[in-house]
């Protein structure tokens, strides 16, 4: 049992029929004066309808960027993408702004990490959700409230009439989080991105927020991307993860199996070195070194510095490779190491 | 009214009254360092020393300072700004005479100064780095180091003098000719406006970047909503806090600044009358032009505190 | 009193902390604990927002003064003393912060600011604190190259480990950890994790770790107390409390925690609090958490719960402590059943 997430509807990595989303090949680089730095590269992934898939990876990883990229909310001045998102069979890569402008909100939303500041602080909620339906329906004033204040009992907010008419300031955090969690889903969306939605909240509150998300991802056939480092998240919401390290994606399968049998070392290693599977007071078995720099991306299998495993053959730069029966691997050497997981 | 309001309204009367005994205080004794001699002036060339003792005994200028001061603020504080030592005619009459063209003037230059500065910050944010930026910010920049009065020297030179558009000098009561009036008082306004121009675009330029920058305005692109929406709808409505701040300083200023302009163009408003009898050291005149530019401060800074905390929503009401 | 039993390192007796906030009203962040640590034991404290666990921890190092009730090192309450005992005295006791950034100096470089609390104390002539800076950068794992380096220069984890390394330059009995590990991103944390087991064998160092991360507090700490707006309200020994809650609102946080398991050996059944923190200003009357618990009576609003021990050195604060069927150990946490169940050779299917 997994608690109230939908088990993914034909949700595996291979062998998809017509994703919601599928990114291809996602890169992202940002100008330097007439250099560029490249951020992100490779990326790839599909989402199936209703599927709620996690991107996890530690911070600098690139997983916040990229879903910044699936919205289309880089600066375009100083960032460059490259590859594919196609939603529903359209590809949101040099799309006009305008079409972009139609669909986010509409088809594709975003929830941030911190609550009070991604809302503004000198309008009720309810006028920032009723702006959202009007931006993409036409709707009358009293129908627009009238939507706000269902969408924001959805999410769980008591005595929600009370609340459309209240700035965000006059919310604890935990009701702020559903505030935007209401703006993004009040014009039910096929796919929310959260980025980090309950980072910034206690442990009593994230249990309630997940419980809300989950509930609308089953409610509305609603995708999600869960964009998080916290694997115990993780395992509690998604059906299918993808991990993320130095801007690429390392691995990709069932959650159950990446948990249980990891493939890829980096994947192994962070689960080993979580406190709360390994024996009390003992040793935890941590990674070396660090996650490299920007700057000093090494040539060759980017985990290789801090990988017990890596050989002559991890010098050369690694490819993703499908692992059947649902998995993808970046990592030469899978088919032969036995990786330790969880258990 | 809100109870929060009251006591904002409270507070200010009750800062009232130190404000103006130390201003006043400060510029009566500043005012004893300027050479001079009322009772000389009113005496005569021809007098003797004794008849300038006679004027200055009549005009209680032999007592001591501190009785002097005392006297004047018993007076002030009932209404009577007292007379002035060299015409003897009240100095209230005399000040209030001459507010309203002090006022004409700041009030133009500061609906000027809003008038272009506003639109012009909002043009270098939403340009960062780019080249109207620079320009915008360039222009700026002129305007604070630009002496006003240098200025208006110019003004004067080049559209009175030369192309004879305007008038050079003199002012007209608003309530007598107001088409006149505002005519005599373009020039000078134009002068008054350059640093208000100046401080109104740079406040407004980078508060406005600072808000665009902001995490909640990532939220309103996420929602799906256009830039002009953004700028026109969320943005201005969270500068115009600052904004409000940022006039009341500009109105402070631009009140202070009126002494040299109105110099340049002889106008007749307060800060000339300052000027000529601080030369004279009439200090009643001059301490009743100080006694009531600060309460139009003070109240003018109360009406926009008052806005403020009417206009925020996070402001705690209660 | 017992003169068989060691004296407690830091022993909190009945200690609150005031804060007036105005229009009459007080914020009892801490409002009546109850606590002693004893010499090199890692004693946990975990709570969420509003419970009054980062005031405690500032509290027994003497950065806020109990309003009620004291708080005593070793058996002596540090404002008994005069100034200069006291500065003398608060070396013994020291802190690591959650944000490592915040607490360096930007414009000190990394040896600067390890050698810092020796600089002022001044027992040490120069070329002493030097070497025992440099001694314990090397400890800590940052190699001697850093010494002339800037905070800006270093990662999290690195800065983090400056001031650890700057915490111990005056040899404390005692440190807090207040979030310490909790900005670090995961890889990170074990290391700290383990360099803090380390230096505690090393130095006989005690430590209260302050967290709101139940995985991380459950590993380090002997001991555990919950707390919950301003008041303990469970404390005993980790394996008790994380394996045999006696309160709700344990069971909650256990519930609450997401676990990195697959789904077959997750927990089926999750308690999910409902409603909100009350204010701190005006908390519930009765027992504090009576609003949010799922096993509420009216006795819970009219009397303060008792603090009770039931069982060997396990307290709780609730009326029906021991009565209630909260979730069992096999309910909370059934990977460790399992665990501990193929290793003695028995399999479940």
């Amino acid at each position: 049992m997994t608690g109230p997430f939908p088990v993914a509807i034909g949700g595996t990595a291979a062998g998809q029929a017509a994703p919601l989303l599928d990114v291809r090949g996602l890169g992202i680089s940002f100008r330097n004066g007439p250099s560029a730095v490249q951020v992100t590269r490779d990326v790839s992934f599909a989402i199936a309808p209703g599927e709620v898939v996690g991107l996890v990876g530690e911070s600098g990883c690139g997983k916040t960027v990229t879903g910044l990229a699936l919205m289309g909310l880089l600066p375009r001045a100083t960032s460059l993408v490259e590859g594919d998102v196609v939603l529903e069979g359209e590809n949101l890569i040099g799309m006009s702004q305008r079409r972009l402008r139609q669909r986010r909100g509409a088809k594709i939303s975003m929830i941030f990490q911190e609550p009070m500041s991604a809302l503004d602080p000198v309008f009720t909620i309810g006028e920032q959700i009723s702006e959202t339906l009007r931006a993409h329906r036409s709707i009358d004033p009293r129908e627009a409230r009238e939507r706000g204040i269902e969408a924001l009992a959805r999410v769980g907010i008591p005595e929600p009439a009370l609340r459309y008419d209240a700035y965000p300031h006059q919310l604890s955090g935990g009701m702020r989080q559903r505030a935007m969690i209401a703006i993004a889903i009040v014009c039910e969306p096929r796919l929310l991105i959260a980025d980090e939605p309950t980072t910034a909240l206690d442990v009593t509150v994230q249990a309630q927020i997940v419980d809300v998300l989950g509930d609308l991802c089953s409610r509305l056939g609603m995708a999600m991307l869960f964009i998080t480092h916290d694997l115990g998240l993780v395992a509690q919401t998604c059906s299918r993860l993808v991990t993320m390290y130095a801007g690429e994606v390392i691995e990709e399968g069932r959650i159950d199996d990446v948990l249980v049998s990891p493939r890829h070392p980096y994947t192994s290693g962070l689960l080993r070195s979580l406190p709360a599977l390994a024996e009390r007071k003992t040793r935890l078995p941590a990674i070396p070194g660090r996650v490299p720099a920007l700057g000093e991306i090494p040539e060759g299998c980017r985990f290789r510095a801090r990988c017990s495993f890596s050989r002559s053959p991890c010098e050369v730069s690694q490819t993703l490779d499908p692992v059947p029966p649902a998995a993808l691997v970046r990592c030469c050497r899978h088919g032969e190491l036995a990786l330790k997981g969880v258990l | 009214m809100s109870k929060r309001a009251l006591r904002l309204i409270g507070s200010r009367l009750i800062q009232v009254i130190p404000v103006l005994v130390l201003a006043t205080f400060a510029i009566f004794s500043l005012l004893q360092l300027v050479p001079g001699d009322p009772a000389a002036v009113i005496a005569g060339e021809t007098a003797t020393a004794e008849r300038i003792e006679q004027i200055r005994h009549m005009l209680g200028l032999d007592l001591p300072l501190w009785q002097q001061y005392l006297h004047w603020l018993g007076g002030a504080v009932r209404g009577d700004l007292s007379n002035s030592l060299i015409t003897g005619l009240p100095v209230l009459d005399e000040v209030m005479r001459r507010l309203p063209n002090t006022l004409l003037i700041v009030i133009c230059a500061l609906l000027l100064s809003i008038a272009i500065g506003v639109p012009l910050g909002i043009l270098a944010a939403t340009n960062v780095d780019g080249r109207i930026d620079r320009i915008v910010t360039s222009i700026a920049s002129l305007g604070v180091a630009v002496p006003n009065f240098w200025m208006g020297m110019i003004l004067v030179g080049f559209f009175a003098l030369k192309l004879g558009w305007f008038p050079t000098t003199g002012a007209v009561s608003i309530f007598q000719d107001p088409a006149t009036a505002l005519w005599h008082a373009a020039l000078p306004a134009c002068a008054l406006a350059l640093s208000g121009i100046a401080e109104i675009t740079r406040q407004l330029r980078s508060s406005l970047i600072d808000v665009l920058s902001s995490q909640y305005v990532r939220t309103l692109h996420a929602k799906g909503l256009s830039q002009s929406k953004i700028l026109w709808h969320h943005g201005l409505k969270n500068v115009s806090l600052t904004l409000l701040t940022v006039i009341g300083l500009v109105f402070n200023r631009t009140l202070g600044a009126t002494v040299a302009i109105e110099a340049v163009f002889a106008i007749p408003g307060t800060g000339s009358l300052v000027v000529a009898s601080a030369t004279n050291k009439d200090f009643p005149v001059v301490q009743g032009v100080v006694f009531v530019l600060v309460l139009i401060v003070i109240f003018c800074n109360l009406l926009i505190d008052l806005l403020y905390s009417a206009l925020d929503p996070r402001v705690n009401k209660r | 009193m017992d003169t068989s039993q060691p004296t407690p390192i830091v022993a909190v007796e009945n200690a609150g902390v005031h804060f007036p906030i105005g229009h009459g009203q007080v914020l009892k962040a801490v409002d009546g604990v109850d606590l002693a640590v004893m010499p090199q034991e890692t004693f946990g404290i975990i709570g969420e927002s509003g419970s009054g666990k980062t005031t405690l921890g500032r509290a027994i190092i003497c950065l806020e003064k109990p309003s009620i009730g004291r708080i005593l090192h070793a058996g002596i309450d540090p404002y008994s003393l005069s100034a200069r005992e006291l500065r003398r005295h608060r070396r013994q006791y020291q802190i690591v912060f959650q944000d490592p950034n915040a607490a360096l100096d930007p414009r000190m470089t990394i040896l600067k600011s390890i050698r810092e609390p020796m600089d002022v104390a001044g027992d040490l002539p120069d070329r002493d604190r030097r070497a025992r800076a440099v001694e314990l950068m090397e400890r800590v794992g940052l190699s001697p190259d850093f010494a002339n380096r800037y905070p800006h220069e270093l990662s999290g984890g690195q800065k983090q480990r400056v001031c650890i390394a700057r915490v111990l330059t005056l040899r404390p009995s005692l440190i807090v950890c207040d979030e310490a590990v909790s900005a670090l991103d995961v890889s990170i944390q074990a290391d700290i994790l383990n360099l803090f087991a380390e230096l505690q064998a090393e130095f006989g160092l005690t430590y209260i770790f302050i967290t709101h991360n139940l995985g991380v507090v459950a590993h380090v700490s002997d001991r555990v107390a919950v707390m919950y707006l301003g008041r303990i309200v469970e404390l005993g020994r980790t394996e008790d409390v994380v394996l045999h809650p006696a309160h709700p609102y344990t069971e909650a946080l256990l519930s609450a925690e997401p676990v990195a398991l697959p789904s077959q050996l997750r927990p089926d059944k999750r308690v999910v609090l409902k409603g909100e923190l009350p204010s701190p200003i005006s908390p519930p009357s009765g027992c504090r958490f009576r609003t949010r618990c799922r096993f509420a009576q009216p006795l819970c609003a009219a009397q303060e719960p008792p603090w009770r021990e039931t069982a060997a050195g396990h307290w709780s604060a609730c009326h029906f402590a021991g009565e209630l069927p909260i979730m069992s150990a096999a309910e909370l946490h059934p990977h460790k059943q399992r665990e501990s169940a193929s290793r003695l050779g028995v399999h479940h299917e």
